[in-house]
C-alpha cells in the first residue's frame, strides 16, 4: 500500500511543480545597475533612521560612558589597554555638541558640529551603499561597516598577485541611532594581521566598547571629573579639540596605506597636537 | 523536475511485471469476467493560448503562444465481459492539467535583485463519459489489452499570465503585461491504447487521443505596456463554435476488482 501511496503522491506533485527559470539580465558593471543598487540600498529603513543622530536634542546632557579598549593576541585573553570616561558635556541643538574625554591626567573637549554629524552619516551612507566600498551589515538601529587596509612590507612584482609580505588592517565600526554619530569611533574593533606568503603569522585584535557610567558614584571620579585635580593630586591638563571630517571620504576596501590610523572618518585637530593622542 | 517524476512513474509502471509488485490485490481476479475498475494516471498535451501578442524588453508573447499541460486524471467504471477476449467498458473520468511556470530576471550575476518577473499559470479541467471496446490477449506473465475508446465531455481552461519589468534609469523604462483568459469547451475524443494487466488485477495503461474541443465561451481581460505603446481591453464571447484539434497522451495505472 505504501507503493500505491507513493505513486499517488508523485502524480499529485506533477501538478504542484512550479518551474522557475532564473536569468541575469544585465552585465554586473552596467552603470544603470550600480545606480539601481544604490537606490535600493537607500530604501533600507536604517538609512532614514540613522539620520536621527543629527538631532542633538535626542541626547542627554552629562550622560556618561566608560570607553574601554582591550587587546588580544591570537586566541589569547583580552587585556585592557585603556579606560576613559566619555561625557556629553554640552549640547547646542542644531549647532554642535561637546564630548569630553577623561584620561587619567588629561581632559579633551571635542567640539562636534552638526555639519560633522551630517558628514559622517553621508559618508557612511554613501560608502555602504556604493559597490565595493565599505562592507556592511545593518539592523534596524545599527549600521556596521568595515574596511580593510594594507601596509605592504614587501611588494609583489605582479600587481595581480598579493604581496609576499604585508600587514592587513581591518577596522569595524558601528553607527547606532542611540549614540551621537561621533561615537562610531568608540565602538567596534580593529584586527591587525601580519601576512606572509598568504599565511597569517600573527593576529592582534583590539576591541572598543562603551558602557554606561554612573558619575554620581564617587568611585568613578577618575572617569567623570572634568576639572580640577586628577586623583594623584596634579592638575588635569585641559585640551580643546575640534573635529575635522577626513578628506578621504570613502575608503576603498583594499586601499594601500602606510598609516593604518587613517581609517577613521574623523580626525581631531588642531588646537594642539595632543588632540591626536585620542586617535587609534 | 516534471520529467524526472514522469520517468519515476514510468519505472513504477514497469515494476508491475515483478511478482511482488504492490502488496494488495486479489489473485482471484479473472480476466474473462466483468469487473469494476478505478484508474489514476497522468495526461499531457500542448495547448495554444489565444492571448494578445507582446514584445517587451525581457519577455515576448507570440501569436501562437503554446503551453505544455500535464496533470492527473481519475476514472471509475465497469468492464463488461462479452465473449472470448472481448469486453466493453463504460467509465466516467475527470482530469486537471496545468503548467505553472515562472521566470525571474535577476539584475546581474552579483546583484540578486528581481528586476523582471514572469508568472504563467495555465490550467484546464474537465470531465467526460467514455466507452471502450477491449480485447484481451493472455500471456504466461500478463494480459495485454488493446482498446479503442470514444468519449464526450466538457472542459474549462483558466490562464493567467503576468510579466513585470521594473525598468532602469534612464532606459529601458518599466513595462508590464497582464492577461486572464477563461474558456469553456465541449470535448469529443477518440482514443487508442492498451492495458498491461497483472494477475492481481493491477494494470498500467498507455494511450493517445485525438481530441476535438469546441470552444463555446471565451472571456479575456488584458492590459500591457511596452517601451512605446500600451493597450488594454476585454472580450466576453458566448455561443461560439470554434473547433480546436489536439493530440493528448496519458499513462497511468488501474485496479480491476
Amino acid at each position: 500500500m505504501q507503493k500505491l501511496s507513493l505513486i499517488i503522491l508523485l502524480l499529485l506533485s506533477l501538478v504542484s511543480c512550479r518551474e522557475v527559470e532564473e536569468k541575469f539580465l544585465y552585465d554586473k558593471d552596467d552603470p544603470r545597475l550600480l545606480e539601481l543598487e544604490r537606490a535600493k540600498c537607500l530604501e533600507e529603513k536604517i538609512y532614514d533612521e540613522i539620520k536621527l543622530v543629527n538631532d542633538f536634542s535626542r541626547y542627554t546632557l552629562n550622560k556618561s560612558y566608560l570607553f574601554k579598549r582591550t587587546s588580544k593576541i591570537g586566541t589569547g585573553t583580552d587585556s585592557t589597554e585603556a579606560q576613559w570616561g566619555v561625557v556629553i558635556s554640552a549640547i547646542n541643538p542644531g549647532v554642535s555638541m561637546t564630548v569630553s574625554i577623561r584620561k587619567p591626567q588629561e581632559v579633551y573637549h571635542l567640539t562636534y558640529s552638526l555639519a560633522d554629524s551630517e558628514a559622517i552619516v553621508d559618508i557612511v551612507t554613501n560608502g555602504t551603499c556604493a559597490k565595493d566600498k565599505y562592507k556592511k551589515t545593518v539592523t534596524e538601529t545599527t549600521i556596521k561597516f568595515s574596511h580593510v587596509l594594507r601596509r605592504i612590507i614587501e611588494a609583489s612584482t605582479d600587481p595581480d598577485v598579493d604581496p609576499p609580505r604585508y600587514d592587513e588592517y581591518t577596522r569595524n565600526f558601528y553607527l547606532n541611532t542611540e549614540f551621537p554619530a561621533l561615537f562610531y569611533y568608540f565602538k567596534g574593533s580593529i584586527v591587525e594581521k601580519k601576512i606572509q606568503n598568504g599565511n597569517s603569522t600573527s593576529t592582534t585584535t583590539y576591541t572598543h566598547s562603551l558602557s554606561d557610567l554612573d558619575c554620581t558614584n564617587s568611585d568613578n571620579n577618575k572617569y567623570c571629573r572634568l576639572t580640577g585635580n586628577a586623583e594623584n593630586g596634579t592638575a588635569l591638563e585641559i585640551y580643546n579639540c575640534t573635529t575635522v571630517i577626513s578628506s578621504s571620504t570613502i575608503y576603498t576596501l583594499e586601499n594601500i596605506s602606510d598609516n593604518a590610523s587613517e581609517a577613521s572618518l574623523v580626525k581631531f585637530t588642531p588646537s594642539t597636537d595632543k588632540c591626536n593622542t585620542i586617535l587609534f | 523536475m516534471k520529467f524526472l517524476i514522469g520517468l519515476l512513474l514510468s519505472l513504477f509502471s514497469l515494476n508491475i511485471f515483478a511478482n511482488d509488485f504492490m502488496e494488495f490485490g486479489n489473485e482471484e481476479y479473472l480476466a474473462k469476467e466483468s469487473n469494476w475498475f478505478i484508474e489514476l494516471g497522468a495526461k499531457y498535451y500542448r495547448w495554444d493560448l489565444d492571448i494578445p501578442p507582446y514584445n517587451g524588453v525581457h519577455h515576448d508573447i507570440g501569436n501562437d503562444e503554446k503551453v505544455s499541460l500535464l496533470g492527473p486524471e481519475l476514472a471509475f467504471g465497469a468492464e463488461i465481459h462479452l465473449f472470448a477476449g472481448l469486453s466493453f467498458s463504460l467509465k466516467g473520468r475527470g482530469f486537471y492539467v496545468s503548467e505553472i511556470t515562472g521566470e525571474l530576471g535577476k539584475a546581474s550575476e552579483d546583484f540578486d535583485y528581481d528586476l523582471a518577473k514572469v508568472d504563467s499559470d495555465a490550467s484546464m479541467y474537465g470531465g467526460e463519459g467514455a466507452a471502450s471496446l477491449n480485447y484481451t490477449f493472455v500471456t504466461s506473465l500478463v494480459e495485454i489489452q488493446p482498446f479503442a475508446e470514444v468519449a464526450v465531455g466538457t472542459a474549462q481552461s483558466y490562464n493567467n499570465i503576468k510579466y513585470t519589468f521594473e525598468g532602469l534609469s534612464p532606459s529601458p523604462t518599466a513595462e508590464f503585461y497582464k492577461a486572464k483568459l477563461t474558456e469553456k469547451f465541449i470535448t469529443r475524443k477518440l482514443t487508442l491504447g492498451f492495458n498491461v494487466i497483472s494477475k492481481y488485477g493491477i494494470y498500467s495503461y498507455f494511450k493517445a487521443s485525438a481530441e476535438t474541443l469546441t470552444l463555446k465561451e471565451r472571456k479575456l481581460n488584458y492590459s500591457w505596456e511596452d517601451q512605446s505603446s500600451s493597450d488594454s481591453g476585454s472580450v466576453d464571447e458566448k455561443d461560439l463554435n470554434k473547433e480546436i484539434s489536439i493530440t493528448t497522451y496519458a499513462i497511468g495505472f488501474g485496479y480491476l476488482f
